[in-house]
């Protein structure tokens, strides 16, 4: 083949070229940390590394949104320990009121303590989380208890549900009326507490109104009708506090799962997206000598010609 | 019977010759960097000897020469080189433009290039937020901050669609005006080529080869190769006659753009067609021959070559790469129609999109999350945005659709949140969620964007690799050029010499003959 000095020219500057092209997609790489800058670098990696992306960011989510679900069911965890508290010690003084042996006055003085129990009950009943009223279902800024009577002002039995894994909702409240029970149909009258709650499904409210009222009066068989009504709302609150252990439960298992997939995901990112460092500042270094090499070929095979040696 | 003075024409001659050589080869080193240069070399031949057969010719012996005579100056080119040359130039024209289209939509559809926190700040991410961002505010509905979180969320996304179809639609009109300069070119190239079929004819005729003349057509030719597919057809007076390749003029032979002579030349024209107002579109014409016509976006009718076969070259590379940019527009509108409109199933319920969900099915959208701005457009990715009530007062933003409207009821806050692993049904009753639709889209970017890649490297190389055999056979050599000078030169000394030999020989014959004795 006949080669002319364009020929040359046009080789080398080529030749040039397409290692400086070689050498900026590596820099770009380096500088970039990541393998793919652009869809057609690796058009199957891309929709890997979109997919993963939005994983992790979804998953971060339902992390947000597990924490916050724990959150509302360690308030709840806490709500009913208390409300078992009150519930066994007005027992306890109910058992000690119901001896029959003791005299008039220290029944009143168990009346009184059962009063206290039922001003923190009510209390409890109308605990906030984040400003929210926590047995009051869907309608979070009403106060569910009246603060003197323990009577529903509000009586709403929403669920409240949470997603915390793509498609799995969870319920995430507890109802006033399963821990406390219904008062539908009454209304509570501390004026006028002789009503006998409902034997079926006692309101924790009502009970105490009536223990109190049958300690003052000193009515040993109400006080052990009260007993047995205790027992029952008990039992009921326990049912509630298993439910929301199960629950807790649930959600930590969830959680670590959450946390695996993460984990997974974040590794087949870095797997698909980014830059193996060394190799490729060793493919740097390699396409910098080459460059050195080319341009100092160019340097000689440019420079003389006939010319140079005709006089 | 020779003449005494023979051989002072012989060496005139033989002076005359050596020098136009050498004016040949310093034409040659002058044009050595000029484009589409033809080396040329000076044919010579012996001049006709003297002694004619017939029967006055002379008895004494030998065919005595006459010397050397210039019989033409040609130019070195290899035709079929050129038709390669130009078959593939054709083609990187129009992949190197589709590969500019390409890495522009890749530009505009920022999806993969990391953020600082790593996940990027295309639509899939703004997505991501707009989704989160109802999760938060269905945990929280009693909270304004969670609701006016949402609102900035879905002003960022309803902005983000807005900013990209804007991006794709400056980006076409930028593609119509490059291609309206594009044919521009084409026609002054297809006159002046015409121009130059002129002159070459003529010269031609009158038995001269007009070398210069015709290596600055080939350049034209060249140039024009890469702007629209040619043929080329060479008469026997050197004119071109350029037909456009894949088309018929009727006759069964190709559309004719500049006849052999000269004299007639096509034009191409590429203008809005509003004879149809309602419908309006761009054509691009040779002779009134209809070669492409493009819809606007959304139009009806179907954008795409006329009567041609395989079309390529740079115009047709623009007129494909419009095409493109619109079916990825119109990809990004139907992607917002399915996420306005699309039917849904949630907890059992079908609905009609997110307006749907968010307005119980009403077909009013004054209850709608998002709006087109004028009711009575249809939402599209360049008009879509949030209802203004959300956005001058964020409380607005409803989180159920229970009547009773409870503070802490947020389940239909939660079921937005959950639309983002929903599957949404298209128009053509399509179904996927989303971000797969809109991945996928990514995806298939990035592979057409590969495609237009390789092929415009691989016509790079190819046209390099032709290029580099023309050159071979066509291109200076400066060293060649050298090495002819000094034997041209020598010539030329040789000559010169043998007419000083001429003179002494006269010389002694004139003023040193018949003086014996004197």
């Amino acid at each position: 083949m006949r080669i002319t000095q364009y020929m040359m020219n046009t080789q080398l500057l080529r030749d040039i070229n397409n290692n400086l092209q070689r050498m900026a997609k590596n820099q770009e790489r380096l500088a970039s940390q990541s393998m793919i800058n652009r869809p057609s670098d690796d058009p199957v990696g891309t929709t890997l590394v979109l997919r993963y992306r939005e994983q992790l960011l979804a998953n971060a989510q339902y992390q947000r949104n597990l924490d916050d679900a724990l959150s509302w069911l360690e308030i709840y965890d806490t709500a009913l320990s208390e409300i078992n508290d009150i519930l066994q010690s007005a027992r306890e003084e109910a058992i000690r009121g119901a001896n029959g042996t003791h005299p008039e006055q220290s029944l009143q003085a168990i009346a009184q303590k059962i009063g206290e129990l039922y001003d923190q009950l009510i209390a409890v009943g109308n605990t906030q989380f984040k400003d929210k009223y926590i047995f009051n279902g869907k309608n979070t800024k009403e106060q569910p208890y009246n603060d003197n009577t323990g009577d529903h002002i509000s009586n709403e039995k929403g669920t409240i549900e949470f997603e915390v894994m793509p498609g799995i909702v969870f319920k995430v409240n507890v109802l006033g009326d399963d821990v406390f029970g219904d008062v539908e149909g009454t209304s509570i009258d501390p004026a006028n507490p002789v009503n006998k709650p409902d034997p079926n499904n006692p309101n924790a409210f009502e009970i105490l109104l009536y223990l109190k009222d049958a300690l003052e009066k000193g009515d040993n068989e109400r006080i052990q009708e009260a007993i047995g009504l205790l027992d029952k709302r008990i039992d009921a609150v326990y049912t509630q506090w298993t439910d929301v252990g199960a629950r807790m439960n649930r959600l930590q298992l969830m959680q670590a799962r959450l946390d695996d997939e993460n984990f997974n995901l974040q590794k087949l990112l870095s797997r698909t997206q980014d830059t193996d460092v060394a190799e490729i500042y060793m493919l740097l270094k390699t396409d910098e000598n080459v460059y050195q090499a080319t341009l100092s070929v160019g340097a000689r095979i440019i420079q003389p010609s006939l010319v140079n040696f005709l006089r | 019977m020779r003449s005494t003075f023979h051989g002072i024409e012989l060496a005139k001659r033989a002076l005359y010759a050596q020098q136009t050589a050498i004016n040949t080869t310093g034409h040659n080193v002058s044009n050595a960097n000029t484009a589409g240069y033809s080396r040329q070399r000076v044919e010579m031949v012996t001049t006709p000897p003297l002694e004619a057969i017939g029967m006055t010719r002379s008895t004494a012996k030998g065919q005595l020469g006459t010397g050397v005579n210039v019989n033409a100056i040609v130019r070195l080119r290899d035709r079929f080189l050129d038709l390669q040359y130009r078959n593939e130039n054709r083609y990187l024209g129009e992949w190197t433009v589709k590969e500019n289209t390409y890495e522009k939509l890749e530009v505009i559809f920022n999806e993969i290039k990391a953020s600082d926190d790593g996940f990027g700040t295309g639509l899939n991410r703004v997505f991501n937020d707009f989704w989160n961002a109802w999760q938060d505010l269905s945990r929280d509905p009693e909270k304004l901050e969670a609701k006016v979180a949402v609102v900035h969320r879905a002003v960022a996304l309803a902005d983000t669609f807005n900013s990209m179809a804007r991006q794709l639609n400056t980006f076409e009109a930028d593609l119509i005006n490059n291609t309206m300069k594009k044919v521009d070119q084409a026609n002054s190239l297809l006159s002046q080529i015409a121009e130059l079929n002129q002159q070459i004819v003529k010269i031609h005729s009158m038995g001269q080869n007009a070398n210069d003349l015709m290596d600055r057509r080939d350049v034209l030719v060249d140039e024009l190769s890469g702007l629209i597919s040619i043929e080329v057809q060479e008469n026997e007076l050197g004119g071109y006659q350029i037909l456009l390749s894949g088309t018929n003029d009727g006759s069964g032979q190709p559309i004719e753009l500049v006849s052999a002579n000269g004299k007639n030349v096509a034009k191409f024209q590429f203008e809005e067609d509003t004879s149809d107002p309602s419908n309006p579109k761009f054509i691009f014409s040779v002779n009134g021959t209809k070669l492409y016509q493009i819809f606007q976006l959304g139009a009806t009718g179907t954008s795409g070559p006329g009567a041609i076969t395989s079309p390529s070259g740079e115009i047709f590379g623009y007129l494909d790469s419009i095409v493109k940019v619109q079916e990825y527009h119109t990809k990004l509108n139907s992607l917002v129609t399915t996420f306005v409109s699309g039917q849904i199933t949630v907890d059992g319920t079908n609905y009609n999109g997110i307006n749907g969900l968010y307005s119980n099915n009403s077909s009013d959208p004054a209850g709608w999350l998002f709006v087109s701005g004028n009711d009575s457009d249809p939402i599209t990715a360049s008009n879509i945005q949030l209802r203004q009530d959300l956005i001058s007062d964020p409380e607005n933003l409803k989180t159920t659709n229970d009547p009773a409207a409870l503070p802490g009821d947020a389940d239909l806050a939660r079921q937005i949140a959950q639309l983002r692993n929903a599957l949404f049904e298209d128009t053509d009753g399509q179904q996927f969620t989303l971000a797969d639709y809109y991945n996928s889209m990514i995806g298939q970017l990035g592979i057409e964007s590969q495609e237009a890649q390789r092929r415009a490297e691989n016509h790079q190389l190819l046209v390099y690799q032709t290029d580099m055999l023309r050159q071979s056979v066509s291109g200076v050599s400066l060293d060649e050029e050298m090495a002819n000078l000094v034997m041209f030169q020598h010539s030329y000394n040789a000559a010169a010499r043998s007419l000083t030999v001429m003179d002494e020989m006269l010389d002694k014959l004139i003023n040193g003959t018949g003086i014996v004795g004197r």
